[in-house]
């Protein structure tokens, strides 16, 4: 208890210290939301055989009723996580983008059947009915898809994540570089972030050509710094005993309550799938 | 400073650094001609200006470096004959950036790495975990990120690191850097407990003169990669001059005392260190000057 308040503390010093962008990122990974909640308890590989299995699903459904429905499904369980919708929303808004940028690619670019045409000065637009199915169908598997990796994301802290992964079986150089570059993206987007208002404050960015070439020098200096770090970094590996793997500490057993829990909502998951 | 023809293999020395000397690959010299004996349970400092040759030598003593002139024995075998795994059961040094040396997504992985490492049993491992994070004030945060720890705490993390594997000796590259006074103080009382109750031996690089010194048990003066002066704080905070030249200066209770003795010649006896030495050092020079005893 005393720990966490003096942990809250100190933490909220650094926060003061730190810029707004990097704090930003953290909060965006950390473990703030990651609170008591309906699956802060299950076992991450639990969770993670359940995401894959309806993943799979969503991915191999012909419509589009069992992607939207785990979607919907997703997003009201990443509500009653306490999630701020914000947070869904920034998380969302990428793929949300890529899967609408298909749709309208789709739509007008593909089919036969035309379902309406607009002429633009010179140029005709036609949505094609087939296209729009064929968007349709690809934007709600990719909204399906990401609804349930988001949920995952929001449900587990990153480590036990790939802990999981590990227990899978996911090849270990894998999961190494995922966890190196989970701790060291703070590390650099903290450098950037220096490196940035250094150059800002000398007039870096005081138009388009200066600009570009100070983004240009800080990219530069991120690369030297990763190669530096590298080498710090291996050096207090091999200080520490490194031999070439990482260990990774051994997951309890599984539940038998958790486990049958899993299987339900994927026979569940399946059932829909088939009707 | 040791002397080089004096120097022996007994079971108390840790380490023992004979003729030491090393050169960058762009041919400047970093270290020379280092001879240093660090016994079992000593508190020992190395004080120097930026780029006296601290954090190489303290490299060099972990077994980090290749390619020196001289020796290095760790608890009597030539450290260039040991396998990693054999010094880094004993030995173990804190870089100054914790950044460098964090490298598990939290705190109870980065502070498990070592122990795992060495092949202990996972129960055995947290149990080490547990107790490392305790010494180092750190319980009730294993589940934090490293990234979201403070700077001080990313610091007392690093040494729980090494605490975890059992290390009978600590190399720490400025831990104090970077800290504000109560940190700095911290840092400085848990490194004395470690070494005190614990038993760790430990040897710091430092350019902090003012607090650092007074927990230290022998202080050497590092310039341009030489050791130009070695003794207790005392002894070597007693040649004002020779600090100024090497471009450390004293600290400021002891300067100020230095002053009033030579500029104003008020009679005393000797620089202390400490507020409390220094109260009773002008107290004793006052009844003097007052005619009292």
């Amino acid at each position: 208890m005393e720990a966490g308040v003096v942990w809250n503390a100190e933490y909220k010093q650094e926060r003061d210290k730190r810029s707004d962008l990097t704090m930003a990122v953290c909060e965006c990974f950390s473990d703030n939301f990651r609170k008591r909640h309906l699956l802060s308890d299950v076992d991450a590989r639990i969770k993670l055989l359940v995401v894959l299995s309806l993943l799979l699903m969503v991915l191999s459904y012909k419509g589009i009723f069992f992607p939207l429905l785990i979607a919907g499904g997703s997003f009201i369980l990443c509500l009653s996580m306490r999630i701020p919708p914000r947070m869904i929303l920034i998380r969302f808004a990428q793929p949300l983008f890529i899967a609408v940028v298909v749709l309208l690619l789709k739509f007008f670019f593909t089919g036969e059947e035309p379902l309406f045409s607009v002429g633009l000065y010179c140029i005709e637009i036609t949505g094609y009915k087939e296209g729009l199915l064929e968007g349709l169908r690809i934007t709600s598997r990719i909204i399906g898809g990401v609804s349930l990796v988001i949920v995952l994301g929001f449900a587990t802290p990153f480590t036990e994540f790939v802990a999981a992964l590990a227990w899978l079986r996911v090849p270990r150089q894998f999961v190494e570089i995922m966890l190196f570059a989970y701790r060291y993206l703070f590390v650099f987007l903290e450098d950037a972030s220096t490196i940035y208002n250094a150059q800002k404050n000398r007039l870096g960015y005081a138009g388009i050509k200066k600009g570009l070439h100070s983004f240009g020098v800080l990219a530069g200096s991120l690369v030297l710094r990763g190669f530096e770090q590298s080498q710090k970094t291996s050096e207090a590996m091999i200080q520490r005993g490194y031999s070439g793997d990482m260990p990774l500490l051994r997951g309890k057993p599984l539940k038998m309550r958790e486990l049958l829990a899993g299987a339900l909502i994927v026979i569940i998951g399946g059932v829909i799938w088939l009707m | 400073m040791a002397d080089v023809n004096k120097l022996q293999i007994d079971d108390e020395i840790m380490l023992l650094v004979k003729g030491l000397s090393y050169k960058y690959p762009d041919g400047t010299r970093a270290l020379s001609d280092i001879n240093l004996e660090i016994r079992r349970g000593e508190f020992i400092g190395l004080l120097g200006a930026n780029g006296s040759g601290k954090t190489t030598l303290l490299r060099a003593m972990d077994g980090l470096m290749k390619g020196f002139e001289g020796e290095i024995y760790l608890k009597g075998r030539d450290i260039r004959t040991l396998k990693p795994k054999e010094i880094y059961r004993h030995v173990g040094l804190v870089f100054q950036n914790p950044d460098d040396q964090l490298f598990a997504p939290t705190l109870f992985e980065d502070v498990a790495f070592g122990p795992l490492n060495m092949g202990i049993d996972t129960k055995e491992v947290e149990k080490r975990v547990m107790e490392a994070l305790k010494e180092v004030e750190l319980t009730g945060l294993e589940k934090k990120s490293v990234h979201n720890l403070s700077f001080g705490q990313r610091k007392r993390a690093c040494i729980a690191g090494l605490l975890a594997m059992g290390h009978e000796m600590l190399l720490l590259d400025e831990p104090t850097a970077g800290l504000d006074p109560m940190g700095e103080y911290k840092m400085m009382r848990l490194l004395q407990r470690l070494n005190k109750e614990g038993g760790v031996t430990i040897v710091m690089a430092t350019h902090s003169v003012d607090l650092v010194p007074l927990f230290l048990d022998r202080l050497y003066i590092l310039s341009r990669g030489r050791i130009t002066r070695g003794g207790t704080p005392e002894e070597v905070f007693n040649a004002p001059q020779e600090m100024e030249d090497i471009k450390l200066r004293l600290p400021q209770i002891a300067e100020l005392i230095y002053r009033l003795k030579h500029d104003d010649d008020l009679p005393f006896e000797r620089i202390p260190l400490t507020i409390g030495e220094a109260r009773r050092e002008i107290v004793k020079s006052l009844n003097i000057l007052t005619g009292r005893r």
